[in-house]
């Protein structure tokens, strides 16, 4: 018999299609490795209802009813989209433990049109702040590959979940690298889509001008599947833009011949460790071999990325988690006291500490003396980042960069270090202040521990790096 | 810049945030860590240069104002810590 976990969310789409499986069989296989899952990748397994809605897929396709091709596959959503039902959406806090949205997030709208079962909420660092997911108040994720390291984060669950063949898809969310930090540790694909391509309405807001919402699989063009599903306009969110949304599947056909790959050296540092760098100029090799032509280019800013990206974070998620009061949902504390020390209370018992750490870093550098000191300078320096990408883009097509400086370091081993976790950031945070798209792939393994590319686009030009990292990784062959 | 642990009292208000006198203590420590860290922005020269914006170029969108039916409140009200009738409950707030 075929082993369901082993194929690509594209082979169990026909494979529905056809009814040589059912959705239910196909839901059980995967509800029932989730729930011997011992990684700590979900926060909560959505089991009933997963298969009630299996069945009424199954129905619909018996009586011949002319469904999407996605109908019946299944996939794992991280656990900052809201979805209504019997499972809390929790943001990996204590602070929404219990909390049951009364709507659907705009993707998990888009999801259910597309007769997709959504198997379980997947755990995060808290509010997504984190790049290991040790942050989470339902304890830390574990890498597939090394128990004993971490699975990236902050959609850490997500991408773990996918590697081991828990799931064939996932959503994450990605502020600062939060879908391509995890894919690279954990050997899968993870795009981050232009700001703006897919609707963040339902998705609980962390730095609401870099946040965007991606696919997580085993394969590039399952990864495309799942973005043609979530991409689109959405008049809920008012920076959700109305551009055409192409078909990302007829985009991965095609050769490389004649495309300008950039490689910018602010990104080959000598700091960068010598396995890593090997193993990406071998990818780039063969990027030449498949009829790309690599041009070396500069991105002056990029040193200075960390730096804007942490100040205007954390300022966004000072004032999005303001709403966290313990008056409408969400946790309050039992002590007795006034207003003022009930909103104290709550959020001092229902916040984890990194949580606190920017949220206090955020009403600094917001305060009135530090305002323009801190925040508009970091908007400043955005400005000339995001000018470095354009002026790039003018002579290359797609830009090439290691996703990670490392593979996935030890638990543990950063927690106690802030500026040393953030610093884990470096190669893919300039990707969200400039809000162009971007893609890692496998690129190879270190001591047995993977290693990702990244692939940087043109706004809206998801298409390049889809076919690119496709070709990636199909390897010399393409 | 360096921050004091008064300023981080301060801050902690602002923030509706209580912390005890080992937080506050490692607080101002990470602070200071991650503002020394940003300082470095103050190398680049940005004269004449404009604060990002990612809506550049484009037109803020507009909506009809248009009254429309809260579709839940029951699931809404639901969440709160403490609800009564269609209110939400509060420790008093006028003496």
């Amino acid at each position: 018999m075929t082993d369901l976990r082993a194929l690509s969310a594209i082979e169990l789409a026909d494979r529905l299609a056809s009814r040589e499986v059912s959705a239910k069989e196909v839901c059980e296989t995967f509800l029932s490795a989730l729930e011997r899952d011992d990684h700590n990748c979900l926060i909560a397994v959505r089991k009933e209802e997963a298969l009630a809605e299996a069945a009424a897929v199954d129905r619909a396709r018996t009586s011949g009813e002319k469904l999407p091709r996605t109908a019946g596959l299944p996939l794992v959503i991280k656990d900052n989209m809201v979805m209504r039902g019997k499972l809390p959406t929790t943001c990996g806090s204590k602070i929404l433990a219990n909390f049951r949205s009364p709507y659907d997030a705009h993707v998990v709208e888009r999801l259910r049109q597309a007769g997709m079962i959504v198997l379980g909420k997947a755990n995060m660092d808290e509010f997504a702040m984190g790049s290991s997911s040790e942050n989470s108040a339902f304890g830390p994720v574990r890498g597939p590959v090394d128990r004993e390291r971490v699975a990236g984060g902050s959609s850490g669950g997500s991408a773990s979940a996918v590697a081991l063949k828990l799931t064939p898809l996932a959503l994450g969310s990605d502020t600062g690298g939060s879908i391509r930090q995890p894919a690279a540790f954990c050997g899968i694909a993870g795009l981050k889509p232009t700001y703006g391509r897919v609707s963040r309405y339902g998705l609980v807001a962390f730095g609401s001008s870099l946040d965007q919402i991606g696919p997580l699989a085993r394969t590039v063009k399952d990864a495309a599947l799942l973005l043609g599903v979530i991409a689109g306009h959405d008049r809920r969110d008012s920076t959700s833009a109305e551009v055409p949304v192409p078909d990302y599947l007829a985009a991965l056909e095609g050769d490389l011949k004649g495309l300008k790959v950039g490689l910018p050296a602010e990104y080959f540092p000598a700091a960068l460790e010598g396995p890593v760098r090997k193993v990406v100029e071998e990818r780039i090799e063969n990027l030449r071999k498949l009829g790309a032509e690599t041009v070396e280019i500069h991105l002056p800013h990029t040193e200075y990325a960390i730096a804007a990206y942490y100040i205007i974070a954390t300022a966004e998620a000072s004032a999005n988690l303001a709403r966290f009061d313990g008056v409408r949902y969400g946790h309050r504390s039992s002590r007795q006291g006034d207003l003022l020390e009930m909103y104290r209370t709550s959020r001092s018992e229902g916040f984890g500490p990194e949580v606190k750490r920017r949220i206090m870093l955020g009403t600094y550098v917001l305060s009135s003396g530090y305002y323009d000191a801190y925040y508009l300078k970091a908007q400043k320096v955005r400005t000339l980042i995001t000018r470095d990408f354009t002026e790039a883009f003018k002579k290359v097509d797609v830009i090439l960069t290691p996703t990670t400086p490392t593979p996935a370091f030890k638990l543990g081993s950063l927690v106690d270090d802030p500026v040393s976790m953030y610093l884990q950031d470096i190669f893919t945070v300039t990707i969200n202040l400039a809000g162009v798209p971007a893609i890692s792939v496998p690129a190879g393994t270190v001591d047995g521990l993977p290693v990702g590319v990244q692939l940087i686009g043109r706004h809206f030009d998801e298409p390049a790096i889809l076919k690119t990292a496709a070709r990636l990784e199909g390897g010399v062959n393409g | 810049m360096a921050v004091s642990k008064e300023e981080v009292g301060k801050i902690a208000h602002l923030a509706r945030l209580e912390l005890d006198e080992h937080e506050t203590a490692r607080m101002t420590e990470d602070m200071n860590a991650i503002l020394a860290y940003v300082e470095q922005l103050n190398e680049v020269d940005t004269e004449n240069v404009s604060p990002h914006s990612f809506l550049e170029g484009k037109e803020t969108p507009q909506e009809e104002d248009r009254e429309a039916k809260f579709g839940n409140i029951e699931e809404a009200l639901a969440n709160a810590p403490r609800a009564e009738g269609r209110f939400f409950v509060v420790p008093k707030v006028i003496e």
